[in-house]
């Protein structure tokens, strides 16, 4: 029992990371009917960046690039607050101006899905290849900021990092679901989501929504990169690849397009796919390791596709 | 009235040759006589193993123009059924378990399993739209990776060394000549079919199918089981590829399957022309010898780089390629070019609603 808690403990903390990559799937999805590639791109230039800045600026020493010195803490605390918006701020950009130059000439022409998707995967290779000519092909630490420490209850231990990405996670989803469901803006982009055309028509601006959408998306992504980051302590230029088609199976899980979706596939993924990799070594007498804890959520989505394959919270017969 | 420019008369030739038996048999005939004398010409066995592994890309390219070209079905984990044809001949045709089977039932064989594994993929991800299609695929090709990469069978990270060469009865092909031949005999056979394949009512359905599936389904074409078929036809010739892969270079491990090589693959069909097999062949042949001078420079470790940002160049200034096909018949539907693909106004997105 003691490793099943201790497994949905890790599943939950995975699955907030997802959830948030999910999220930004979903958002440029509902609006645009299209897959954004590049959105785990974003995912990692957001830590990479804001490392980049901590180095530029002096803060950093070592091979694992911890903090340099003694900081206090309320330095830390605004060291964390400077990476996480510094990040948010340049994966904003890039996902602006990624909108600009790219989706918005292709919108303009109403291109084929397949169009838009080559040069979405264009985008993120591109993006990708870059991260690793600019800041190079090794992976390298990034400081934790807060010193680890381990909590037991019932047998299960947690780290401080857990508990503090899971009221970060929280925090920023109520703040989202205010921001959709409350404001002004948000009525726009759910009009948008609903039928772009007739919403241009009623007078919303189309532009500006999906604008909105290019920003908050990449922000939210770069966020939750910068917590991965710090979780595992270090950034490597792939490791966008693998979380953004994981957010992107999330997303599908819960139904695309939907952000109550896209965060309930998030945790479920997460969960899924940490049980799946901790109790197949033990169910199989260690035939099958964890090694194959990456394929677990290839048959999440494939039976989700065969059995519901609107997703969770979907609804039919949209094309 | 403006007159027809240069572009225009250009167009009236083609168009002209296209037609006449010159430009249908002599032309291609020409070109196949002077790829076959390659090797006479270039002596460097190290350009011919280039040429080598280009034609066997360009194998795949030609079969990816099935799915992305002719049926607009975008698929971005192809590797996946180059390595199950090459992880087929490693284990048929090697010391590893000391089995030898023929080298050309196992050329067959490879593409029929490919073209299987493609088919049963293909049933959950065309479920509902193109794009996921587009996940599935990725997922299997990082799965069969990881599987290779893991498994006994396999011999995990390792790989299988000492692949048998290919054969034909008691001759074995010893040069990397021998493997040049053969390649681009079976290219021109791939030409020869796709190119019938094109213009056959089947390949119309699929044309049909990628420039407006709805309107495809209401003309009573089978959308569905002609996705799925293209999907079938399209892995063959990479489970073929593979097996000619494993053959020349008598070692496979699981580095060789990366998402890398599905890109490159689906790059040679966008830049070269999608849905016309000349245009591939080029695309693929392009692909794979312009960066060889360049390996060691500072442009190989920006070679993914640099296709990444082809690929976005192409989509925003010629999504048809630079050798696209040519349409008999409807040049412009809906004041589009035909082939640039027109999307199917979906009703979500505010079309007509009954």
């Amino acid at each position: 029992m003691d490793i099943f808690f201790q497994q949905v403990i890790n599943g939950i903390t995975v699955g907030c990371l997802y959830a948030l990559v999910a999220l930004g799937y979903s958002m440029v999805y509902g609006v645009l009917k299209m897959v954004n590639f590049a959105h785990g791109e974003l995912f990692m230039l957001g830590p990479m960046f804001s490392l980049f800045v901590l180095q530029a600026m002096g803060l950093v020493t070592g091979r694992l690039n911890s903090i340099t010195g003694n900081p206090s803490t309320p330095l830390l605390v605004g060291l964390m607050a400077l990476c996480f918006l510094v990040g948010s701020a340049f994966a904003a950009l890039i996902g602006l101006a990624m909108e600009r130059v790219v989706y918005r000439p292709l919108r303009n022409r109403n291109a084929a899905m397949e169009i838009s998707m080559i040069a979405a995967m264009g985008v993120s290779l591109f993006l990708q290849n870059a991260a690793m000519l600019v800041f190079g092909r090794l992976q390298k630490g990034y400081p934790t900021m807060i010193e680890t420490k381990f909590y037991t209850v019932g047998g299960a231990s947690f780290s401080n990092i857990q508990v503090f990405i899971l009221i970060f996670v929280a925090i920023l989803l109520i703040g989202l679901s205010y921001l959709v469901n409350k404001t002004y803006m948000g009525r726009n982009f759910r009009a948008v989501a609903l039928d772009r055309c007739a919403s241009g028509l009623m007078g919303v601006n189309v532009n500006a929504v999906v604008a909105f959408v290019f920003i908050l998306g990449p922000a939210i992504g770069a966020a939750s990169g910068v917590l991965y980051a710090m979780q595992y302590s270090q950034v490597y230029y792939l490791m966008g690849a693998v979380v953004g088609m994981k957010g992107w199976i999330a997303a599908i899980i819960g139904g695309i397009g939907n952000v109550k979706g896209a965060v309930v596939g998030g945790f479920l993924l997460g969960l899924f796919e940490v049980l799946g990799g901790g109790y197949l070594p033990l169910l199989t007498g260690g035939n099958l390791g964890a090694e194959y804890r990456n394929i677990f959520a290839f048959v999440m989505l494939i039976v989700v596709l065969l059995v519901r394959p609107q997703g969770l919270f979907g609804k039919r017969g949209i094309a | 009235m403006k007159t027809p420019g240069i572009r225009a008369k250009l167009q009236q030739g083609i168009d002209r040759l296209n037609a006449h038996p010159v430009g249908r048999y002599v032309i291609p005939a020409v070109a196949v006589l002077i790829a076959a004398l390659v090797p006479t010409f270039i002596q460097s066995n190290y350009w011919i193993r280039v040429l080598d592994s280009a034609l066997i890309y360009t194998m795949m390219a030609l079969g990816l123009n099935v799915m992305l070209g002719y049926t607009g079905l975008l698929n971005l984990g192809y590797a996946a059924y180059f390595a199950i044809g090459a992880y087929m001949w490693a284990i048929l045709g090697s010391p590893q378990y000391d089995i030898h089977w023929n080298f050309w039932v196992v050329f067959f064989l490879a593409g029929l399993a490919a073209g299987v594994a493609a088919y049963l993929l293909a049933i959950p991800g065309l479920g509902l739209k193109g794009d996921y299609l587009a996940l599935v695929t990725i997922g299997f090709g990082e799965s069969i990776r990881i599987l290779a990469n893991n498994m006994s069978l396999t011999n995990s990270a390792m790989g299988i060394t000492q692949i048998d060469p290919m054969s034909f009865g008691p001759l074995k092909a010893n040069t990397v000549q021998d493997y040049y031949y053969v390649l681009l005999a079976i290219i021109v056979i791939m030409m020869i079919v796709f190119k019938r394949m094109e213009n056959s009512r089947i390949g119309n359905a699929w044309m049909a199918i990628r420039e407006d599936e709805m309107a495809a389904e209401s003309m009573g074409v089978d959308t569905r089981n002609l996705k799925l078929l293209s999907c079938f036809i399209a892995a063959i010739p990479a489970g073929m590829a593979g097996v000619m892969f494993a053959a020349t270079q008598t070692y496979v491990s699981p580095v060789s399957f990366t998402f890398n090589e599905s890109i490159m693959i689906v790059a040679m069909v966008i830049v070269g022309g999608r849905a016309n097999v000349f245009g591939v062949v080029l695309g693929g042949m392009l692909l794979m010898v312009l960066p060889e001078p360049l390996r060691g420079s500072f442009f190989d470790s920006a070679r993914i780089l640099i296709y990444g940002l082809l690929l976005v160049l192409m989509m925003i200034f010629r999504p048809q390629g630079f050798w696209p096909r040519q349409y008999r018949g409807v040049k412009k539907l809906n004041g589009k070019k035909v082939g640039e693909t027109i999307e199917a106004e979906p009703a979500a997105a505010g079309g007509v609603q009954s």
